[in-house]
């Protein structure tokens, strides 16, 4: 079945709309929340808010979740395996980024 | 899904072919297509997210659809390169209008511009279009990277313009190599 609307779909965009829970992100990504909650214990994934026991994180936590999980799944990475490569895949973006801004 | 740079320019409707599991009339998982038509919001970066509510996957049985998050990627786009909110464009310039500055045509996402070059400006000289990048909220900046472009010396009017310029300038372009 392919179905394709004329009316085109409108949607807001996550990473500027209202800030994320444990279970919106558990939900997202399909995982348990103690998964998430896992990856903020090891700094994988940092809380900005917190409300009456309740952890927020900005949407761009979204897009570290998928990652961290997927490098868990395709690598095979223990928790800190995840951190480690997300900090250094982090580094790698920023030198690129100081790298390209120099060169221009 | 994978964007044009107009899209999130201008803003707009895109199409985006989803592949989705199913079940079948036989109880079999099938892989189905489904063509959705989104609304791109405006402004939006490398990275982020649409969220469209209630498009996501129906869970089995009875229950509402989940709703469906679409990270955004840019295509490569033939003048501007994209840094987050930021563009670049290198415009080339003649010898001449970075020399003694001048007003030229320069393209912008938003159409057109004059862009004035001050005398004195170098290959590599960034001048910055402020709020003319993604229109994000905060807009980002227009950044034009200048390059000199050299006219051929393939006639003899040309070469004569540069022996006059070598008989006149005293240059040495390689004089910080120590030689």
């Amino acid at each position: 079945m392919t179905s394709s609307e004329d009316q085109p779909l409108s949607g807001a965009i996550l990473e500027q709309s209202a800030l994320l829970t444990v279970k919106d992100l558990s939900r997202m990504c399909a995982v348990d929340e103690r998964h998430i909650v896992d990856f903020v214990e090891e700094g994988v994934l940092h809380v900005v808010e917190i409300k009456s026991t309740e952890w927020y994180f900005r949407g761009e936590a979204l897009r570290r979740t998928r990652l961290a999980l997927r490098l868990e799944r395709d690598l095979e990475l223990n928790l800190a395996g995840v951190a480690l490569a997300l900090e250094l895949m982090e580094e790698l973006e920023r030198l690129r980024r100081e790298l390209q801004a120099r060169r221009q | 899904m994978l964007l044009d740079l107009d899209a999130t320019l201008r803003g707009g409707a895109r199409q985006l072919t989803l592949r989705v599991p199913e079940v079948d009339a036989d109880g079999r998982l099938v892989s189905k297509e489904r063509v959705l038509n989104v609304q791109v919001p405006k402004g939006i970066l490398a990275g982020q997210n649409i969220r469209l509510a209630g498009q996501g996957e129906r869970p089995p049985g009875e229950g509402t659809p989940g709703d469906l998050y679409i990270e955004v990627e840019f295509q490569p786009h033939p003048l501007y390169r994209v840094d987050g909110r930021d563009l670049f464009l290198d415009l080339p310039v003649a010898p001449w209008e970075a020399a003694l500055g001048a007003t030229v045509k320069t393209p912008t996402p938003t159409g057109t511009v004059d862009l004035k070059i001050p005398a004195g400006s170098h290959a590599g000289s960034k001048l910055r279009l402020r709020g003319r990048g993604i229109p994000a909220s905060p807009p980002g900046d227009f950044y034009v990277i200048l390059q000199i472009a050299l006219p051929s010396a393939d006639d003899d009017k040309a070469k004569a313009a540069y022996a006059a310029m070598a008989a006149a300038l005293p240059f040495n372009p390689r004089a910080n190599l120590g030689v």
